[in-house]
């Protein structure tokens, strides 16, 4: 087996706020696989983000990584200078943000916006040969008449042409890696799939390993080959898509699932967990989840759940499948 | 590749500048503005060509003459042709206007984006200095500089900008701290970019329109304040066309010769009534969100 593209081991990344330490992440592991569609899912504020720009190191005061290595192609990204890092950073890992509107500078022309991408990494000289270059990228995200929207500027475009301008921006260098932070989120669900399935061309054209982060299962189950779940700053189950959604082992996930509402049920209620997110300046101890958990025992609440191989493929961290827990 | 029109690829420009000038012609106050000023650059730049007289020209047999054909707005003590003074002390006094805000409106705005940006202990350091400065009251601080240095037009806008920095620096720390967290800032250190070409490219442009409409509201103060300066005898020197030190004179002769200090007077609150207007009208233009509402 090869060494995965990039693997994330026991990060730990906290915030330090007046009110205390908000343990964002607490020990967050997984890796993904060159060539593969990987998701992250989780609801808001379980970390997901966190995650991802802490993969970037774009963690900002008061936030911190405080423990963990984040290794891409074998190298910590932690342990680099900050000029290695913008080498890599753009280059052979991109970002697409979640808000379209916001992530454009909105007194460039788009034509020169994706060019300076070009033009820090050095991919194009200038002139004539640089214009082409945008065009050409542009058309591969399926804009329409990209010569003339190298002259607008973001205010002249709708909110899905910009997430294209954005993948565009973020694949021109030829990256490795893609890193999406909730490409979908703020687009209506028409241009969702897309978005979605641009996306998914990009991976095949350019031979780019994705990772896609999203609240949404219907967008991993359409999009992802691969996904963990996470819950308040911990990986809580990862798995092929297929495994994961046909036998769900975390109690979290297994919620997850039921609570999608289903077009052929008629349901008066959806299924819901109980509870909310916790807080996680003081999280419950043991596994975060067990005040929620249905199938919480006594020493779920006094310690951490382990990391269950059920498959090659197939993980979860959860005390029910430990040796000799288990139930089925 | 099609090349498309000059006129083609602008359009959009075309269509807000057009707007613009809609917006304009529509307000009398910004109209009104906007005139003021233009006619004072004009003078300014055709000085020579306008007037008659050497401003510095004395001329003893003409002392205190009332305004007439000859001396439209009169003569001063010396006998120096008030209007021919008035309008070079219109160029004098742009000229140490746009001197002062230029070097307060870059170096000041250098320093808040640069502070702003970088936050922690320097951004601290010259914020709090900043403060310091801001305590004293402008004049005061820039009477204490001039006087030190000694009476001279340079020596005065040297003293000005010392007291005014602090305002564009905290002006544009506090755009550059509203900007940076957009996510354009992060999409682009997210690319790689270096912190400097973040600062040019994206931080300043977005931040330069409210430096723009201070440096156009301040035209009219920091004016204000050079006369000042000159009136109580720590700017310019006689017999410079200044027109503070022009009402610093007339004023000892303000019962019987009205005119000394009264047309130099006119000319100040003239200019800096234009200023103001402009620079509100600037503001409303320079905002997307109001520009159309003024409608």
């Amino acid at each position: 087996m090869t060494a995965p593209l990039l693997e994330v081991k026991h990060l730990k990344t906290y915030f330090y706020t007046y009110e205390g330490t908000v343990r964002a992440l607490e020990d967050v592991s997984f890796h993904i696989n060159r060539g593969e569609i990987f998701g992250l899912v989780g609801e808001t504020g379980c970390g997901k983000s966190v995650t991802a720009r802490s993969a970037m190191r774009l963690i900002e005061a008061p936030g911190k990584i405080v423990g963990g290595e984040i290794l891409f192609k074998g190298r910590d990204l932690l342990s680099l200078s900050e000029d290695e890092l913008q080498k890599i950073r753009g280059n052979q890992i991109s970002m697409v943000f979640q808000d379209p509107m916001a992530s454009l500078n909105p007194l460039m022309k788009i034509g020169n916006q994706v060019a300076e991408v070009l033009k820090i990494h050095k991919k194009v000289e200038s002139g004539e040969k640089l214009r082409k270059r945008v065009v050409e990228i542009l058309r591969m995200v399926r804009l329409p008449s990209p010569e003339r929207i190298v002259e607008n500027y973001p205010f002249e475009l709708s909110g899905g042409m910009r997430q294209r301008v954005m993948i565009a921006m973020m694949v021109s260098t030829n990256p490795e890696l893609l890193i999406a932070d909730e490409p979908t989120t703020a687009l209506d669900v028409s241009i969702q799939a897309q978005i979605l399935s641009i996306i998914k061309s990009m991976k095949e054209k350019m031979d780019v390993s994705v990772w896609i982060i999203t609240h949404d299962l219907g967008v991993i189950a359409e999009t992802c080959d691969r996904l963990c779940v996470m819950y308040a700053g911990a990986v809580v189950e990862c798995g092929n898509v297929h495994e994961l959604f046909q036998n769900p082992l975390h109690p979290y996930t297994q919620g997850l699932l039921k609570a999608i509402p289903k077009a052929h049920e008629k349901a008066e209620r959806l299924d819901t967990i109980p509870g909310s997110v916790p807080n996680l300046i003081s999280p419950p101890s043991g596994c975060r989840f067990h005040p929620r958990c249905a199938r919480a025992g006594r020493e779920c609440s006094e310690r951490g759940a382990e990391k269950v191989k059920i498959t090659d493929t197939h993980f979860v961290s959860c005390r029910r499948y430990t040796e000799g827990n288990r139930e089925q | 590749m099609k090349k498309s029109s000059w006129l083609d690829r602008h359009r959009s420009q075309i269509k807000e500048a057009k707007f613009s000038l809609f917006l304009v012609r529509r307000n009398l106050l910004i109209l009104v503005g906007f005139i003021t000023i233009g006619v004072m650059l004009g003078l300014a730049v055709f000085a020579p060509y306008i007037t008659h007289y050497d401003p510095t020209d004395m001329q003893f047999s003409q002392r205190l003459q009332a305004p007439s054909a000859s001396h439209i707005l009169g003569t001063d003590d010396n006998g120096m042709d008030i209007f021919s003074r008035i309008i070079f002390g219109i160029r004098l006094d742009l000229i140490i206007a746009i001197a002062i805000v230029g070097v307060v409106a870059v170096f000041g705005t250098i320093l808040g984006v640069f502070s702003g940006y970088h936050g922690g202990k320097l951004d601290e350091l010259y914020m709090r200095t900043a403060d310091i400065f801001m305590a004293f009251p402008y004049l005061l601080l820039a009477m204490a500089i001039a006087a030190v240095l000694g009476p001279s037009i340079f020596h005065s806008i040297i003293a000005i900008s010392i007291t005014w920095w602090p305002v564009y620096a905290r002006l544009a720390r506090g755009a550059t701290l509203s900007v940076r967290e957009r996510d354009f800032v992060e999409a682009s250190r997210a690319l790689g970019a270096r912190d400097s070409y973040i600062i040019f490219r994206h931080i300043l442009p977005n931040v330069i329109a409210p430096i723009m409409v201070q440096a156009t509201l301040d035209m009219g103060n920091v004016i204000l304040e050079a006369a000042a300066l000159s009136f109580i005898g720590l700017g310019a020197q006689a017999p410079q066309p200044e027109l503070g030190l022009m009402i610093s004179i007339g004023r000892n002769f303000m019962r019987d010769y009205w005119w000394v200090a009264t047309f130099p007077g006119l000319t100040i609150l003239i200019m800096v009534l234009g200023f103001n207007l402009m620079g509100d009208g600037l503001r409303d233009l320079l905002d997307p969100k109001l520009r159309r509402s003024l409608v």
